[in-house]
């Protein structure tokens, strides 16, 4: 079957006469003779064309989404990249502003006192409840030696006496706090214009923190005396490991006060409690 | 006999009224509601009136051309005409020169349309430019005619078979394919 049943040329008027119309209507519109007539026109449609193009925006505005999407997804994926390198970014600087805490701590110590200090974290406190030790993140490698004194300082105590070094590796060290039973330290106590020396004990195992001994009842003690390190191994020349801890080190305060015998004891309140110590600094070297 | 005749007359009148309100439908449809991916609006009505003239002949697709283009115009705000004579022009070049090719040929939609869409867009930009201002061919070819044609010939294959099949079955044809 062909296109057209009839002769295209024999039907050719009605496109012609189409044509001319157009034309005519062209040259109409043009001249301004149909503005009226086709204002009219448009005013009467313009509401439903206005409704129409509102429900074409929203089809056109699914169908951007919906090509849309893979492009969100990315960014989506580069926006949870980007969180995440903010949020390490964020734990850097928090873990660089607390050493620098720290740091700003051992300097302001160690201008108040004669001693050079490591710091160092402290890594796990003692598994069971026998023994009174830390490790701190510490050894050998860094210059960490058994017998060190080491310290600490929370809020606003000064830096204090929390232990000894006990044991030492090569990138660790475990520290035996004065609270353990097996601590003993020769100390001083301060009483007004006097001082007196004594030996102090932990005393955690026995359900207490430190005990004061073997004090001379020359001079009686009192509450709110300081104690601090005597030094008696250093001063004494002995190369022994507790030659490491300075004299004047800070310990504590008397608590309260008890006599046996020809001497008087005392319980002991340290400046630091060890068990709270996330942080401490090994105490090197000292100048005296 | 003298009854029939102005009967006759007033059906066709109101087929006619029909015929323009429907594809003034379909013009308001492609101006405000079909989505334009990539600011490119595919023209129903070019499609609509290129296929109608290889299905159906000049006569009836130049009818097309013209209530479509004038709905066109109304709607798009361009001269009265402007529109119609550029349909009327794609209906000639898709009709005319491919008269002696068989209906069942699928090649017929696809050169027809190619013809009818070229044509149409040279009207277009002729009359744009005696009217408006003058169109730079080349630019004019490249951001509107290409991409126009291209989104034409996509969908104006599937088209003209339905409009094949749904004639066909009005005459009461089998419609057969030729490769």
């Amino acid at each position: 079957m062909r296109l057209q049943r009839q002769s295209p040329y024999r039907s050719f008027t009605l496109v012609v006469a189409l044509i001319v119309l157009a034309l005519l209507l062209l040259l109409l519109d043009q001249s301004g003779r149909l503005g009226s007539v086709r204002a009219q026109v448009e005013s009467f449609i313009s509401p439903a064309l206005t409704g129409l193009t509102r429900v074409g925006s929203s089809v056109t505005g699914v169908s951007q989404e919906l090509s849309e999407v893979p492009q969100l997804r990315a960014q989506v994926k580069q926006l949870q990249d980007e969180n995440s390198r903010l949020k390490n970014d964020m734990i850097a600087v928090q873990a660089v502003q607390q050493e620098n805490e720290r740091l700003r701590t051992q300097l302001q110590i160690q201008k108040e006192q004669p001693w050079k200090l490591l710091g160092a974290e402290v890594a796990a406190l003692t598994p069971d409840s026998g023994r009174h030790i830390v490790h701190i993140a510490a050894g050998k490698q860094q210059g960490v030696q058994p017998g060190m004194a080491v310290i600490g300082r929370e809020g606003s105590s000064p830096a204090a006496l929390i232990g000894v070094v006990d044991e030492v590796g090569p990138h660790s060290s475990t520290v035996l706090l004065i609270t353990d039973f097996s601590s003993v330290l020769s100390a001083r106590v301060y009483h007004q214009d006097q001082v007196l020396d004594g030996v102090v004990q932990g005393q955690w195992q026995r359900g207490s923190r430190l005990q004061l001994t073997q004090v001379s009842r020359s001079v009686p003690l009192a509450e709110g005396d300081v104690v601090m390190t005597a030094g008696l191994t250093a001063a004494s020349g002995l190369d022994l490991p507790r030659a490491a801890i300075p004299r004047n080190v800070p310990i504590g305060t008397i608590d309260s006060v008890s006599t046996d015998g020809y001497n008087q004891s005392a319980s002991l309140r340290p400046y630091i409690d060890p068990d709270q110590v996330s942080y401490a600094w090994v105490l090197i070297s000292h100048d005296e | 006999m003298g009854v029939d005749k102005p009967r006759r007359i007033e059906e066709r009148f109101v087929r006619e009224i029909i015929l323009a309100l429907v594809l003034f439908g379909v013009v308001m449809v492609q101006t405000t509601v079909l989505p334009r991916p990539l600011e490119i609006a595919p023209n129903i009505l070019l499609m609509l009136v290129i296929c109608r003239a290889l299905v159906s002949g000049l006569p009836n697709a130049a009818r097309w051309a013209f209530y479509g283009g004038l709905s066109l115009d109304i709607c798009a705000g361009s001269t009265l005409g402007t529109h119609a004579l550029a349909l009327l022009a794609a209906v000639i070049c898709a009709g005319l020169p491919l008269t002696r090719l068989h209906r069942e040929n699928w090649l017929l939609p696809l050169v027809g349309g190619l013809f009818g869409t070229l044509a149409y867009h040279g009207v277009l930009a002729l009359l744009t430019t005696l009217l408006v201002a003058p169109v730079p061919i080349e630019t004019y070819a490249v951001i509107v005619a290409v991409p126009n044609l291209v989104i034409t010939l996509i969908p104006v294959l599937p088209l003209f078979l339905v409009m094949r099949w749904f004639v066909s079955r009005q005459r009461g044809e089998v419609p057969m394919d030729l490769y």
